[in-house]
């Protein structure tokens, strides 16, 4: 027992230096951070030690593990070692499980303050089952020492197991179990204080990162008793790490592959860029951007952005593409909250501003795409942008009605789109407003509009959002935490309408690499939803296409990446139009879940 | 030379190869699977290479050499320094464009035309080798006298830094145009984004040929001093 005792504190005397440095990364600067987000945006302290711990706790656990076993099997420290009267076995072990406890305390402590902190309590799943996957990297890492024995060289080979470790999962189907993100799938962070810790998934993770660690522990052991080395050089360092670079990289080309071919595509004349699609089928209209230098000299980077309507043919030969017709800038953003006229898709209404930025003037603007016309229409009233019975108004076509939803409802006659004319003009006292997001449920008051219907008066509510059926979907962005949400209509009555959210999806790692969720359009048609996400020009603009049926909602189906795309139109048959620096039709995904 | 050169390609093949691989794989893997646009993939297979391959060239000429303890013996050889750099700068010249060149020759092959057309292809590739080869006389000529591989894979290291934070500088619109020639990232700069006017292509070229013909008429002389010491 004493000379366990020795061996211990030996050891600890050689690591705990590993545990001040980890202190001093995972608690100290999320400490600096905190105060200094305490000071500039809000009076309360929060700490967020685990994005430090989730990014650098593999490495630590490398680190220790090389250091501890590199360190006394150097030249002839080893020699040293072996003719003690202590059994290989016996200090072995004690060298392993004081790096591991040091490497656990390290990570684990940090995640405990967050969570005894912060009202976010979605550290907790980490603090329970992360310590598996960080006792198989560490004893990946004191494996890799014991056979290579030259810190630097064991360390690199460490690192790069560690890539595969994390990766391999996400390639191979039947490791899937082992997949890192299955352990934070409770880690529900904007959807309530508390999340759920324990699942059949989890319980698999751990059991097979334990069983990884156990393995490692026992070919270490091996390794020490019967002298097994590797020999390493610079072409086996060179080869182990552009492996496992490349291994990494198929992963994520295998995960976020494009899988929708291009059936047809057609170059954007003079330097336009879509910004809006609207197709019901073969025939539609795009709006498209191109900036222009206001002076092209070569210092100035100053553009204006001038916007085309140009109309969409899809024939059996290809893409057709209208004349430009000039429209105003403000289409590629204030489009987002229009109604098309019914019957006539190239005359769209909606509601501009004008006047002080506290009281405003709404008008109602009509616009004839197609002829370049947009004009305000009606003036409708006086808006307090920050009064809470005042709220921006709906608006909701159907048949030859226009309705203008808000503090007042105003019913229009659109028989002829292009002069709307006020039927009626009542005070109605109805403020928009969505509930919070992220609830298990959400519960929406309905305009009680007395000539729509129920599902009517839920059309007008949820237009500006991706609603079908009975599913509304949105993407979701908390502080930095970005979440698409899906939800199924569970009862509507006369004035509310009540959804349960049936699926949500958290963009993994590697999606995050390959472009930051950064989402312009989400479109809902025929069960897919399609997102277009657009983090940057250089920065990997792509769609994703999710599968909300079945009984997974949210699945990840469907990848288009190409340059600037910025706008997807789902179409009825199954395609769909991409906008970018190209305009492309694409096919549906290859996967069409419950069909 | 044809002595000095098949002792380079023996030594150095490897790494040929190694390069190759790489780079044609990450091509290959990015444009086939179309994980993002053609263009951000070239760009970033092409940045690989720029900052990977002269590294990896110019560190293993001399200065491993040195830390073997083979180039006092081969300095001791009845050969003029400069012919053995000369050997040595081939050698790595091939090594900064046979990886290039691959990785060229796969994407035309697996996107060519599809989202660019092929010229706009090559052009990048061309303009990225242009700025390997000059990162790698650079690398060669202020690595000929340190001791070991590892120091000059740090060296190499902070110069990469240095020219992309004095190009991003030389790029500002208040420093005269013609001053981003000097760069070796002249030609590569602004590639990704079309507004940029980029210099003349012919006096970015006639620049850099000047530079690095002096940057390795200077190692020619650094490498004679050393067999002097020695």
């Amino acid at each position: 027992m004493k000379q366990l005792t020795a061996l211990v504190w030996k050891e600890w005397r050689e690591v705990r230096v590993f545990l001040w440095i980890a202190f001093g990364v995972f608690i100290g600067l999320p400490i600096i951070a905190g105060l200094e987000a305490m000071v500039q945006y809000s009076h309360r302290f929060e700490i967020s030690t685990s994005p430090w711990v989730l990014g650098f706790g593999g490495v630590l656990a490398v680190f220790v593990a090389v250091g501890a076993t590199c360190r006394d099997f150097s030249g002839h420290l080893e020699d040293f070692w072996r003719s003690q009267p202590v059994g290989i076995t016996r200090w072995l072990l004690a060298k392993y499980f004081v790096g591991l406890a040091v490497v656990l305390v390290a990570c684990a402590l940090p995640l405990a303050i967050e969570v005894s902190i912060d009202r976010d309590k979605s550290a907790l799943p980490l603090i329970v089952w992360f310590p598996f996957l960080w006792a198989a990297l560490y004893g990946i890492a004191f494996l890799a020492g014991c056979l290579v024995r030259r810190t630097s060289h064991a360390a690199m080979l460490a690192l790069a197991a560690m890539l595969l470790v994390y990766c391999l999962p996400v390639v191979i189907p039947p490791l899937q179990w082992l997949n890192v993100s299955t352990v934070t799938d409770f880690s529900t962070g904007m959807l309530g204080p508390w999340p759920r810790v324990l699942g059949l998934s989890q319980l698999a993770f751990a059991a097979g990162m334990l069983g990884l660690a156990i393995a490692v522990l026992v070919l270490s052991l091996l390794a020490v008793h019967f002298d097994w080395r590797v020999g390493s050089g610079r072409k086996m360092m060179y080869a182990s790490l552009s492996a496992a670079i490349l291994i990494l990289f198929a992963s994520a080309a295998f995960q976020l592959g494009t899988n929708m071919p291009i059936l047809r595509q057609i170059d954007m004349p003079m330097g336009e860029q879509v910004c809006r699609i609207h197709c019901d089928g073969n025939d539609g209209y795009v709006i498209t951007r191109t900036g222009r230098l206001i002076a092209p000299t070569p210092d100035s980077t100053v553009r204006k952005y001038e916007c085309n309507f140009r109309t969409v043919k899809l024939t059996d030969s290809g893409i057709e593409l209208g004349n430009p017709i000039r429209v105003a800038s403000q289409f590629t953003y204030d489009l987002w909250f229009h109604v098309h006229a019914p019957g006539h898709p190239e005359t769209i209404y909606y509601i501009s501003n004008t006047g002080e930025e506290e009281r405003e003037t709404l008008w109602l603007n009509v616009a004839q795409l197609d002829k370049g016309i947009d004009k305000p229409a009606i003036r409708l009233w006086e808006y307090e942008q920050y009064s809470p019975n005042d709220s921006w108004p709906l608006l909701y076509a159907s048949g030859d009605r226009l309705y203008v939803i808000a503090s007042r409802l105003i019913t229009l006659d659109i028989t002829q789109p292009l002069t709307p004319r006020v039927i009626s003009n009542v005070p109605f006292g109805y403020s928009f407003g969505w509930a919070r997001r992220g609830n298990d449920s959400l519960t929406e008051i309905l305009p009680p509009v007395p000539t729509l219907s129920p599902r009517q008066r839920l059309q007008a509510v949820a237009h500006p959002f991706s609603f079908e059926g009975d599913t509304l979907c949105e993407w979701l962005r908390v502080n930095n935490d970005s979440t698409l949400l899906a939800y199924r209509l569970a009862q509507l009555t006369d004035t509310r309408a009540v959804f349960k959210m049936i699926g949500q999806y958290t963009p993994t790692l590697l999606e995050e690499i390959f472009g930051a969720p950064n989402p312009l359009d989400v479109e809902l048609q025929n069960g897919l939803l399609y997102v277009s996400q657009y983090p940057g020009n250089t920065e990997n603009p792509h769609i994703d296409v999710f599968d909300t049926r079945g009984p997974h909602p949210l699945r990840l189906i469907g990848h288009f990446a190409a340059p600037g795309v910025r706008t997807v139109c789902p179409l009825p048959d199954g395609r769909a139009l991409v906008g970018g620096d190209k305009l492309w039709l694409v096919g549906p995904p290859p996967h069409r879940g419950q069909d | 030379m044809r002595n000095l050169l098949w002792k380079e390609w023996h030594e150095q093949s490897w790494k040929l190869g190694f390069g190759c691989i790489v780079l044609g794989a990450l091509a290959l893997i990015g444009l086939h699977s179309r994980i993002v646009a053609d263009q951000t993939l070239i760009i970033w297979v092409n940045f690989l290479g720029m900052t990977m391959l002269p590294v990896l060239s110019s560190t293993g000429l001399v200065p491993a050499e040195r830390g073997e303890g083979s180039l006092e013996s081969l300095l001791a050889l009845p050969v003029k320094p400069w012919r053995i750099l000369a050997a040595k700068t081939a050698m790595g010249i091939a090594l900064c464009i046979g990886p290039m060149l691959v990785a060229a020759v796969v994407s035309l092959l697996v996107a060519g035309g599809r989202e660019m057309p092929d010229s706009a292809v090559v052009a990048i590739y061309a303009k990225s080798t242009v700025a390997t080869l000059s990162l790698f006389i650079w690398m060669l000529a202020l690595t000929i006298q340190l001791p070991s591989e590892a120091r000059a894979a740090l060296v190499g290291v902070g110069l990469l830094v240095f020219w992309m934070l004095a190009s991003a500088g030389l790029a500002d619109p208040s420093v005269p145009r013609w001053a981003l020639a000097i760069s070796p990232f002249a030609l590569f700069y602004g590639v990704a984004d079309q507004i940029a006017e980029p210099l003349p292509a012919v006096i970015v070229l006639a620049v850099q040929a000047g530079i690095a013909l002096g940057l390795w008429i200077w190692a020619s002389k650094r490498l004679s001093n050393l067999e002097g010491q020695s």
